[in-house]
């Protein structure tokens, strides 16, 4: 169906209006089909990625949209060697995203920061500046992140306007609520389920208290009672299940922390989502 | 006991069969007893867990990954958590598609993508 209107608006547009189909198709999230007609007009270039750069652009972001990392990152890598100024310098923001959902940290710094320098235009360097000063609030060093994006703000560029709330909220990190799953562990050896209440689990808690302490009321019972083999089985079990408590008590603080981290990563991005388009003529 | 076994030959051919894709397969005794709780439970009794994977399917992870000690310790401490209860604001990462809460093994690290919002094209 796409295919039939596809073609049907390519001939009644006429020549060159292909590339602004892939892009339609591109800007409506429609990412497999974008892909096919990037590489349909880059076969009809000869299959030279540098001469239609933007299509090669957006055809990495597509795989990269489509969870072909490897496949995105190679393509970025070539636009970057061989595309100049801004060209590869989007190319490079492109490697540092794809690096970034890797997980690799470093490496994504390091390419927003070649972006950065590479960009010509103030939007593109101050692009990679943000993007690079939050890969160190992704690490949680909350204050630098905030101090990095606090320069940006400074220089008065296109993201002047968004980087000092993006610097506040970036230094609010530093004082997030935690639990320490140490002492949530520990308290959960004390009084089984405390440690789970302390971190927000009150049922939780009151379930992991309810159970060993039926348990510890089964073990007593059954060597009062003399009976070998249940007193066997309630001990192991007991024991089994008060153990599990403190992990457990250790493991809702672990889980406590990474919440509160993980609201303010998302709060950080919905700020993202509201920076204004790129301006500027990218390839 | 005569009815329950009536059950299990009633049962269909896929009881107790893992229908998640990536549960582990059965192996050992451990693995037989926890395909056993899912046909009970799961199949027979139509016993829905909150948690994705489930509490047996996270139980048998937990003995094949930490031993049979540590792991029985984990599988009790998840199974206490499975309660209607559970909701976002235990600091899970949201419901799945599903519905279900996920709640793996070995959490997965951080999904979010800066890099994204801010490209330029």
């Amino acid at each position: 169906m796409l295919g039939t209107i596809a073609a049907a608006l390519l001939i009644a547009a006429g020549p060159g209006a292909d590339e602004g189909f892939a892009d339609w198709l591109y800007a409506s999230g429609e990412f497999s089909t974008a892909a096919s007609e990037y590489l349909r007009i880059l076969y009809e270039n000869g299959g030279d990625t540098l001469a239609v750069p933007g299509a090669s652009l957006r055809l990495a972001r597509c795989w990269q949209e489509l969870g072909r990392p490897l496949d995105a990152l190679g393509l970025y890598d070539r636009l970057s060697i061989g595309l100049d100024g801004d060209g590869g310098a989007a190319a490079l923001l492109g490697i540092g995203s794809v690096l970034e959902e890797m997980d690799r940290i470093d490496g994504s710094r390091a390419a927003y920061l070649d972006a950065a320098s590479r960009a010509e235009s103030p939007d593109l360097r101050d692009r990679g500046l943000v993007l690079a000063a939050l890969m160190l609030a992704r690490e949680g060093r909350w204050e630098e992140s905030a101090a990095e994006i606090g320069a940006v703000a400074g220089r008065g560029g296109p993201l002047a306007g968004s980087a000092p709330g993006l610097a506040g909220m970036v230094a609010s990190g530093a004082d997030l609520p935690s639990r320490s799953p140490f002492w949530c562990g520990f308290a959960s050896a004390v009084l089984p389920g405390s440690g789970q209440m302390l971190c927000g689990n009150v049922t939780d808690g009151l379930i992991a208290l309810g159970v060993n302490g039926a348990m510890a009321f089964l073990l007593v019972e059954s060597i009062r009672r003399e009976e070998v083999a249940a007193s066997v089985l309630t001990g192991w079990l007991g024991l089994s299940f008060y153990g599990g408590n403190v992990y457990g008590g250790a493991r809702a603080a672990e889980g406590y922390n990474a919440a509160r981290r993980r609201e303010l990563l998302e709060r950080i991005t919905e700020l993202l989502e509201e920076v204004p388009s790129a301006s500027g003529s990218l390839p | 006991m005569t009815l329950f076994l009536l059950l299990l030959l009633a049962a269909p051919d896929t009881a107790g069969v893992p229908s998640v894709p990536g549960e582990p397969g059965e192996s050992g005794i451990a693995d037989v007893l926890f395909a056993e709780y899912r046909l009970l439970f799961r199949d027979l009794l139509g016993r829905t867990c909150a948690f994705s994977p489930s509490c047996s399917v996270y139980g048998q992870e937990a003995m094949g990954t930490y031993g049979p000690v540590l792991g029985t310790m984990m599988a009790l401490e998840r199974w206490t958590r499975c309660h209607g209860g559970v909701s976002d604001s235990h600091g899970y990462a949201g419901r799945g598609p599903d519905g279900r809460v996920p709640d793996p093994l070995r959490p997965a690290g951080e999904t979010t993508c800066w890099g994204r919002s801010l490209l330029p094209f």
